[in-house]
């Protein structure tokens, strides 16, 4: 067994052979003062060179302060980074008068401690990242459930009223002034929950896509009147008042975005009316220039400098809207409104002493050839609606601007006895490609007058789409009646 | 001459190296090298008392659990700077947890708190809030910069005096 010709032996040396040309081992002895006793090895490897018996090695054996090892110990430094660039495995054994230390390369181990290392790492980076946007997105979903907890809160409470005063009306037919009031009741309830769902909407279409103006002939006399009537009610419930200045200066019509302007006021008004619990709300209106100015002010509680911020930001409302009801949208839809409108929208407040919040919009002059109301009067108009509801309504608010009318039931019955002397068409929006076909169905029977369409998105691509496929107009759902005789006057 | 060891503990990528760099050669270099294994250097430290005091330097491998540090590294040490990122918040915490651990393996030992990458001014994003309850339990804090070499200096001089006291 112990001839060194034979095969294991042979392979032991082979092998051994093989590993001193990969590990290149390097042994040395020092005593305790770090000085040579012997070495055996590739001390040039590591940096060892020109190795003299006596030699002190205190530079090169740093890695041996601080061990305090007892006899027979070991130090082992898997992977040591030496001065000339290199890699050592290192074992050092504590010996009675000095250090046995044993060097290895570990170039290799270093290469592939180096490759996990970094995978290591990136992983990690990774995994904080992943962890970020873990939370980002819980915070995103809370935030999206309570939400959803106010909306429902916001759309029960005028619902309930709607539904309420719904009720008493049945049982209030006979007395009169009751049923106004139950009808009051049910607009006030229907007009905030429309303003709800306005602002949503347009929340999500300036969030997502471009939201259009629709400019036209504002008699500013008869917005001011709607908003009296709309949150008079409201306003003396509290025991608030509601004043309007008005600068005599401002023009009978002026052109702008009607529907927007009052968007924007119903929001402002409805807050001032909504935080203020004692004195009145103030709301003044001048026009110089081609420019509205409009302020409103509240005698309220006041809003803290640092919550101001906020408030033109969605969802971004103050401490002291905590307690109250909305979404938080008003402002920021108000303040993205103004600057569509070429405008701009500022708020000043102090605590204990009320808010002011001012903007102004472009809004030129419109001089109408004839200062009388815009009516249809004699005008043949066709109506196509197919929901009866609507239909009912439309059919109310063209009657009453004077148009003679054809009502078809469906489309069907329109083209089965179609007027020869139509004038204008007003049809409910449909999909494509029916809206097209529909237009063509006009042609055919020999119309070449103007179509126009009422729609419910209001989108501007979809517009600029509906007017290019041929209609005179589109228009957005819910309609006023002076919106719609406007709009159709325009196109006749 | 005395002479003593100290490590330099703290998260991934938060300039050990570079601080050693700084402190033993003066240099500072932008690249990124992660550290595998262990680094020893070490330089002469005089104080304002005129004691003056060989500190070896151990550049150990960025890790935010000292249980996948070779427990090697660490014996024998007398004292650790511990670095965080000031731009990484997480290894502000990462910094407190190897405290512990070092704590509990090595026993008490003196230490300095280096919240470096000063220089990144405008990312700055540890939680003013934690360096002042750290204050408050008696860390030795030293904002640092290894690019500039803003509190570098004093942050290894900080160590060595607390080192030689008595």
């Amino acid at each position: 067994m112990n001839d060194e010709s034979s095969p294991i032996a042979r392979l032991r040396d082979y092998l051994g052979k093989s590993w001193e040309a990969e590990a290149r081992p390097f042994y040395l002895l020092v005593d305790d003062q770090k000085r040579v006793r012997d070495a055996q090895g590739q001390a040039a490897h590591y940096g060892f060179s020109g190795l003299e018996p006596g030699q002190a090695l205190t530079q090169q054996l740093l890695f041996l302060e601080g061990a305090e090892l007892t006899l027979g110990k070991q130090l082992r430094l898997p992977i040591l980074s030496l001065p000339n660039g290199r890699y050592a495995q290192v074992h050092a054994v504590r010996l009675k008068n000095g250090w046995g230390l044993a060097f290895s390369d570990a170039t290799e181990q270093h290469s592939l401690r180096l490759h996990h290392q970094q995978t290591a790492h990136d992983l990690a980076l990774a995994q904080r990242e992943l962890e970020q946007r873990h939370q980002a997105l819980q915070e995103a979903m809370q935030a999206r459930e309570r939400f959803i907890a106010r909306m429902s809160h916001e759309f029960r409470t005028p619902l309930s009223s709607i539904l309420g005063y719904a009720d008493l009306a049945r049982e209030d037919l006979d007395d009169k002034a009751r049923l106004q009031h139950d009808i009051q009741a049910i607009a006030r309830g229907a007009n905030y929950l429309l303003s709800l769902v306005d602002n949503l909407l347009d929340h999500a279409v300036l969030e997502h896509g471009e939201l259009s103006l629709h400019p036209s002939a504002c008699d500013l006399q008869l917005l001011v009147q709607e908003l009296e009537q709309l949150f008079q009610p409201a306003a003396a419930q509290k025991g608030l008042s509601l004043a309007w200045w008005i600068d005599g200066d401002i023009p009978a019509r002026l052109w702008l975005d009607e529907t927007r302007l009052r968007q924007i006021l119903v929001n402002l008004i409805g807050n001032a009316i909504k935080f203020t619990k004692e004195g009145g709300i103030t709301v003044t209106l001048e026009w110089r220039q081609g420019r509205l100015k409009v302020g409103v002010e509240d005698t309220g509680p006041g809003i803290a400098p640092e919550e101001q911020r906020q408030l033109f930001q969605p969802f971004g409302r103050g401490a002291g809207g905590g307690a109250t009801s909305g979404a938080g949208l008003g402002l920021s839809i108000c303040r993205e409104l103004v600057e569509r409108m070429e405008g701009e929208i500022s708020l000043q407040s102090r605590r204990g002493e009320g808010t002011t919040v001012a903007f102004e919009i472009a809004a030129p002059e419109r001089r109408a050839a004839g200062a009388a109301r815009p009516d249809l009067r004699g005008r043949k108009v066709m109506l196509i609606e197919p929901d009866p509801d609507n239909r009912e309504l439309l059919r109310l608010f063209l009657e009453s601007a004077g148009a003679r009318l054809s009502v078809p039931e469906n489309q069907n019955q329109a083209f089965e006895r179609f007027p020869s002397d139509l004038e204008l068409a007003v049809v409910g929006l449909l999909q494509e490609p029916h809206h097209r076909l529909l237009l063509r169905r006009f042609k055919g029977a020999g119309y070449g007058g103007p179509v126009v369409a009422v729609g419910t998105q209001d989108d501007a691509q979809l517009q600029k789409k509906v007017l290019r496929d041929g209609y005179a107009d589109l228009l957005v759902r819910p309609l006023r009646r002076s919106e719609l005789i406007e709009r159709l006057t325009a196109v006749v | 001459m005395l002479t003593r060891k100290i490590c330099m503990i703290g998260d991934f990528a938060v300039g050990k190296t570079s601080l050693v760099e700084r402190y033993v050669h003066s240099t500072f270099s932008e690249e990124y090298h992660t550290t595998i294994g262990v680094k020893v250097d070490s330089k002469l430290l005089e104080l304002p008392s005129g004691d003056r005091l060989t500190l070896v330097l151990w550049d150990i491998a960025g890790t935010d659990r000292l249980a996948t540090l070779d427990a090697n590294y660490l014996q024998g040490a007398t004292g650790y700077l511990l670095v965080a990122d000031s731009t990484r918040r997480e290894t502000l915490e990462t910094a407190v947890g190897l405290q512990q651990q070092v704590e509990s393996r090595l026993g008490p030992r003196p230490f300095v708190l280096l919240t470096n990458k000063q220089d990144l001014g405008e990312q700055l994003e540890l939680n003013p809030d934690a360096l002042r309850q750290l204050d408050s339990r008696g860390w030795h804090r030293v904002p640092t910069s290894a690019l500039s070499g803003e509190g570098v200096e004093k942050a290894f001089a900080q160590l060595g005096q607390q080192l030689l006291a008595p």
